[in-house]
């Protein structure tokens, strides 16, 4: 019986320009992807637009990919991710400069010192604006190689567990980050926590998880 | 900037969670080609890739694949 085609053999063949292996592969990383920017996004539209943006992506960046030796759902999970930070940025950008155009319009008096801090229009608008060029690609240098990932999904449900073992605080503001996009600043806000205490439960989170990762995969040696 | 501070930063970069400041400075390192950062950056996104897959996978609409492969046979990007 012969060998599943891997996904990067399929890239290989998307890097020749075979439409085909790209189906291929738009079957067999569609859904996670689109449960992903689902979750993210929170509508269906914008989701399948990313979605569609991200096949179209690894189309052009195919040849890069390919001789970089990246991992291809490593790749499609990251630049989806990147897409959907963006539209989602953009999106906030735009929500708040509305509001305060809406607030200078209305003269609706600003909150003074002492009220808690709560709720979007309280967010310091960042330098971009809604109309920013589209974001390049996550450089494919920074993509783990296939089989790095080969381990982590021959695990993943395990791994998935030891995700569940995460105090409450360290989730909470994790999930914020991995689902809400926002920014560490944006999360103290959210969470009405000081940055510092946001910036040490995600780093502990994340280091949580990285050992575990590495114990269960075996990759004592990533301590390089 | 020296790399050893940056342990528990990897990730919180790949996920797009670091302030944008401290963001475009470890960018700006990752692309002098420090090799060790790099390493990290690749080992931080298996981290992300774990968390950004604990979620349930949902159905495209079925019309998406075909407009999309179409757009590609056309020549479209």
């Amino acid at each position: 019986m012969a060998a599943a085609i891997t996904p990067e053999e399929l890239l290989g063949r998307v890097s020749k320009r075979d439409v085909g292996a790209l189906g291929d592969l738009y079957d067999r990383f569609a859904q996670p992807l689109l449960g992903m920017l689902g979750r993210m996004l929170r509508e269906r539209r914008g989701a399948e637009e990313v979605l569609e943006e991200v096949f179209l992506r690894l189309w052009s960046e195919a040849r890069n990919l390919n001789e970089a030796r990246g991992s291809v759902p490593a790749w499609l999970v990251v630049n989806a991710r990147y897409l959907a930070l963006e539209r989602l940025r953009a999106e906030r950008q735009a929500q708040m400069s509305a509001a305060a155009k809406q607030a200078k319009e209305e003269r609706i008096p600003h909150a003074g010192p002492g009220q808690p801090v709560s709720g979007r229009a309280r967010r310091t608008p960042t330098a971009r604006t809604s109309k920013s060029p589209a974001p390049k690609a996550w450089p494919v240098a920074w993509i783990p190689s296939p089989e790095e990932v080969a381990k982590v999904d021959e695990r993943l449900e395990l791994l998935q567990k030891v995700m569940n073992q995460l105090p409450k605080p360290q989730n909470e503001a994790l999930e914020l980050s991995v689902f809400g996009g926002y920014r560490e600043e944006e999360i103290a806000r959210e969470l009405d926590e000081p940055l510092g205490q946001v910036r040490s439960s995600l780093c502990a989170a994340v280091t949580f998880l990285r050992h575990r990762r590495r114990a269960v995969v075996g990759s004592w040696a990533a301590n390089i | 900037m020296g790399c050893q501070h940056l342990e528990d930063l990897y990730e919180l970069f790949v996920l797009g969670t670091l302030a944008e400041a401290s963001a475009a400075e470890l960018r700006a390192h990752l692309e002098t080609g420090c090799l060790v950062c790099r390493q990290r950056v690749r080992d931080a996104t298996l981290t992300v890739y774990l968390l950004s897959l604990r979620t349930k996978t949902a159905r495209p609409n079925p019309k998406l694949k075909a407009q999309l492969l179409q757009r590609l046979r056309k020549g479209g990007r």
